[in-house]
């Protein structure tokens, strides 16, 4: 048999496509291509069984479950950032910012000092 | 209702239509996420990683650039990618179990069942030792919902080159099977 012809023919076996009627004459006629033809088809039914993998019960489910959990925390997100974004662009909001920055702020720096003054031998 | 249909029912605010998605894709996927040979419970995981990914980024899909499936299978081949990196597949893996797995099959005076049994054995342990992009580009063949240029997609690579990594593929899967050898030439 035509080497060519047999490379050509076990390349498109091993791809799956579909064969024309050259290839299929050529496989009745040449003993080392239907051997391949036969080993491979052997091959894929078993790896067919070999992969088989059954998908646990309800896992759609659970998978929605967990997409439509993350979307309500998203959105919750989505409207404190909203919320505070509206909030602060008023000038009470502004104001408010501002204050709590300046206590939060003296804080700070009290403690600093006071931790400062304790560890300061006298 | 093809995957566009649902992609775009799901950005119309329907997410309940992403179900139609995860029932159609999740047994392609657990079975191309087995080929990494990863425990049941690791693909479990993995596998809805991939469509909470896949729900994330919908926006970043892009139908120009491939099928929704190409697309979900890349996400789930990177996560199993990252899964193996972090533990070592935990698999028989020298030449000789094969060789063994052989005899026991040539000599073999169990009933079809065993013998069956045997020859998955043998199969998955010749598959789980080709070399990933051989391994992976037979793996998502044998799924049969892909087209050649899906997988080309997948993979990142021409056709031509997943032809040729089926083909090597496959012929090794052959000669480790067939013949008891695993001798890898890339």
């Amino acid at each position: 048999m035509n080497a060519k012809s047999c490379d050509q023919t076990q390349e498109k076996l091993a791809w799956g496509e579909e064969l024309d009627p050259t290839i299929k004459s050529h496989i009745a006629a040449c003993a080392a291509c239907r051997k391949f033809s036969h080993e491979l088809t052997e091959l894929e039914s078993l790896a067919a069984s070999t992969m088989n993998v059954g998908v646990p019960v309800g896992f759609a489910d659970n998978v929605m479950q967990k997409i439509l959990t993350e979307k309500a925390h998203q959105e919750a997100n989505h409207w404190l950032v909203e919320t505070w974004r509206e909030f602060t662009a008023t000038p009470w909001g502004q104001a408010v910012t501002v204050g709590a920055a300046a206590i939060l702020g003296f804080l700070g720096v009290f403690q600093f000092t006071l931790t400062y003054l304790l560890a300061t031998p006298a | 209702m093809d995957d566009q249909f649902i992609i775009n029912q799901v950005f119309a605010g329907n997410t309940a239509a992403f179900k139609v998605l995860v029932l159609r894709y999740q047994r392609p996927i657990f079975k191309f996420l087995k080929s990494f040979f990863l425990s049941d419970q690791v693909i479990e995981e993995l596998a809805q990683e991939t469509f909470l990914r896949a729900f994330k980024n919908l926006e970043r899909f892009d139908p120009e650039k491939a099928s929704f499936s190409s697309w979900l299978f890349t996400i789930a081949k990177n996560a199993a990618i990252n899964e193996t990196k972090k533990e070592r597949r935990s698999l028989p893996s020298s030449q000789e179990d094969i060789t063994k797995l052989a005899d026991a099959k040539s000599s073999s005076t169990f009933v079809d069942k065993h013998t069956h049994e045997t020859d998955k054995k043998k199969l998955a342990l010749a598959i789980s030792q080709l070399p990933d992009i051989f391994r992976r580009a037979v793996s998502l063949s044998y799924l049969q919902e892909l087209s050649l240029e899906d997988i080309a997609a997948i993979e990142g690579c021409s056709v031509g080159t997943v032809k040729s990594r089926i083909f090597r593929g496959k012929q090794i899967l052959k000669d480790a099977f067939f013949k008891g050898s695993l001798e890898v030439k890339i």
